[in-house]
């Protein structure tokens, strides 16, 4: 994010001025101040402040404010970032106060809707999120390929939880939570039957109606539940003998996977439904895994690759997963959170 | 109408997850031909019929198999819908919670079922495993006031899918509290729990289904554990 760079004495007079403006804006906002870098991560907004000087470009001070208003604020712009971009006047200082402000009051709109949530007064649907998470990420296709208004809130996974995550979801304080009317459902399969039997009217159906391709279906979404994410987690964490093993379980588990899908174009045949659903999300993590095990979906099981690609094709999916650069670059940051050195 | 076609259940007496699907069968009224597997020399129709897991429950409906005892108890309710009462709740939101606790269910309880009889090498690790599966519990007797709203059990008057699903690990429950000198579900810690432990057992549907000879399933362990075999979902 831009650093801001400041000539004069009078700027270092505005700098003081913006870093009690931030502070004031913190302090409104019960959030942690921090001045530390957060990274490429999405879902972290940064406000920045940036200086077109036009008239003198020796460096002064350099002065960057971070704030991490997980999500809540609405985006001005494509990035995540609200950028500020002024000319350097004596009323400037003032300005960003503006622009602050409105943020502000945003910010005090959004907390008045989560103490209506929490409070259950909220009537559409609702889903806590985690902008990587791709079981999360199930709902939000399932609910965007029927066309179902949901409200994505992102939830503060990696530092202190949300009381509105911590109600609804007290057993395992996780994501996804789907909150309609006020009442939570928990568990991503869980919320996809939920979907399905709540909206018995919306198309598309992602459950046939013949109770054998509902087995059918339900088993595999269950298979990919209990394979995939648990293998790829220790595939990235562990090193020698585990992400060895884990390696081959990988392989057997898309060899699996590869072989029930056959021919067809998805895995319930022609149309997209509930196991493309489950499995789908967790295909932005396949290069994760290809870098940490050595290999190659696309050479090994080419027509899950494919498979992959055709439901990426669909609107939903394109928009919805998280792009595989960025699933890497998350899994960095988890290691450095755990401790790992590759 | 049930659809044509026979019944046929490949399964261990004392697997928890074919229990639940036993006890499902028989609150529909369902007759079925019950195969009793050699997990030390699996059918080529056990191995035919759930060649991902090769394990028990396997339900055969008009020879076309249903695999995990959870999607077996589903494909039972939905296809003979009109035999009776569903163990799954009709609201989409009682499902929900349904679906959630049977997942809970499987998720601690299960993984410290495995820990207390089949993985731990020590009887500290026993105990640990027991401690686990206690908490679940624990975690389980608020469920169980919340979902029963009174009634006597988790799907209200009458059995439902959580009943089913924590109702197959009785029979080993039995056998542990044997082994260990004292019971899992402990009637001081877990009251709502003890008491919907003895209405379950007294159910006509878990009768004869729902091991109640702790000794006869503390002989078959050692068979069992001789397999090594993965576990029965």
């Amino acid at each position: 994010m831009a650093a801001v760079e400041w000539s004069s004495t009078r700027r270092a007079f505005e700098v003081a001025w913006l870093a009690l403006v931030a502070l004031l804006v913190a302090a409104v906002l019960d959030d942690e101040l921090t001045r530390e870098r957060t990274g490429e991560m999405r879902g972290v907004l940064v406000v920045s402040v940036a200086v077109d000087d036009t008239r003198d470009s020796r460096s002064g001070v350099k002065f960057d404010v971070n704030l991490d208003l997980s999500g809540m604020v609405d985006i001005v712009s494509d990035q995540n970032t609200l950028c500020l971009a002024y000319k350097a006047e004596p009323s400037s200082a003032a300005s960003v106060h503006t622009v602050l402000h409105s943020v502000i009051h945003t910010q005090k709109e959004r907390k008045k809707e989560l103490q209506r949530m929490v409070a259950g007064e909220e009537k559409g649907l609702v889903l806590l999120d985690f902008w990587v998470s791709p079981f999360a990420q199930r709902c939000r296709i399932a609910l965007a390929e029927k066309g179902l208004a949901c409200e994505s809130v992102e939830q503060e996974l990696l530092g202190e939880k949300g009381e509105l995550l911590l109600r609804s979801n007290p057993v395992h304080k996780k994501v996804p939570v789907l909150l309609h009317a006020g009442r939570a459902v928990c568990e991503s399969l869980v919320i996809l039957e939920y979907i399905e039997d709540a909206f018995p009217e919306v198309a598309p159906r992602l459950l046939s109606a013949d109770p054998l391709a509902r087995a059918h279906a339900r088993f595999w979404a269950d298979y990919v539940d209990k394979t995939v994410y648990g293998i790829g987690t220790r595939l990235w964490k562990l090193k020698g003998e585990g992400r060895a093993a884990a390696r081959a379980e990988m392989l057997e588990t898309l060899r699996t996977l590869d072989g029930e899908l056959g021919g067809k174009a998805f895995f319930g045949g022609e149309a997209f439904g509930f196991v493309d659903v489950a499995l789908i999300p967790l295909t932005s993590w396949f290069y994760s895994y290809e870098e940490h095990g050595g290999f190659s979906v696309q050479e090994e099981f080419p027509r899950l690759a494919e498979w992959a690609r055709r439901c990426g094709e669909r609107e939903s999916v394109a928009k919805i997963l998280t792009r595989p650069e960025d699933v890497l670059d998350f899994i960095g940051l988890l290691k450095k959170c755990y401790g790992i050195v590759e | 109408m049930a659809g044509g076609g026979d019944l046929k259940l490949l399964g261990v007496w004392t697997s928890p997850y074919v229990i639940r699907v036993r006890v499902a069968l028989n609150l529909k009224s369902l007759p079925y031909e019950y195969v009793e597997e050699n997990l030390g020399s699996k059918s080529a129709l056990l191995l035919a019929s759930n060649p991902v897991h090769k394990t028990v429950p396997v339900l055969l409906h008009g020879g076309r198999p249903v695999n995990e005892s959870q999607v077996i108890l589903q494909y039972i309710d939905e296809v003979y819908a009109s035999n009776g009462p569903s163990v799954l709740p009709a609201d989409p939101y009682e499902c929900a919670a349904a679906r959630f606790w049977a997942a809970y269910v499987d998720d601690k309880v299960g993984a410290a079922w495995q820990g207390m009889l089949f993985t731990c090498r020590t009887e500290e690790e026993r105990a640990a495993a027991v401690a686990r599966a206690v908490a679940a519990l624990q975690t389980l007797e608020g469920a169980l006031e919340e979902c029963s709203k009174g009634k006597a059990f988790f799907g209200g008057d009458a059995i439902g899918f959580v009943d089913v699903v924590l109702g197959g690990y009785l029979g080993w429950f039995g056998a542990v509290d044997k082994m260990i000198g004292r019971r899992v579900i402990d009637p001081a810690k877990t009251p709502l729990l003890a008491r919907w432990e003895e209405r379950f057992r007294a159910a006509e549907a878990a009768k004869g289904v729902v091991p109640d000879d702790a000794d006869k399933m503390l002989e078959f362990l050692p068979t069992l554990l001789a397999l090594s075999a993965p576990k029965s979902k």
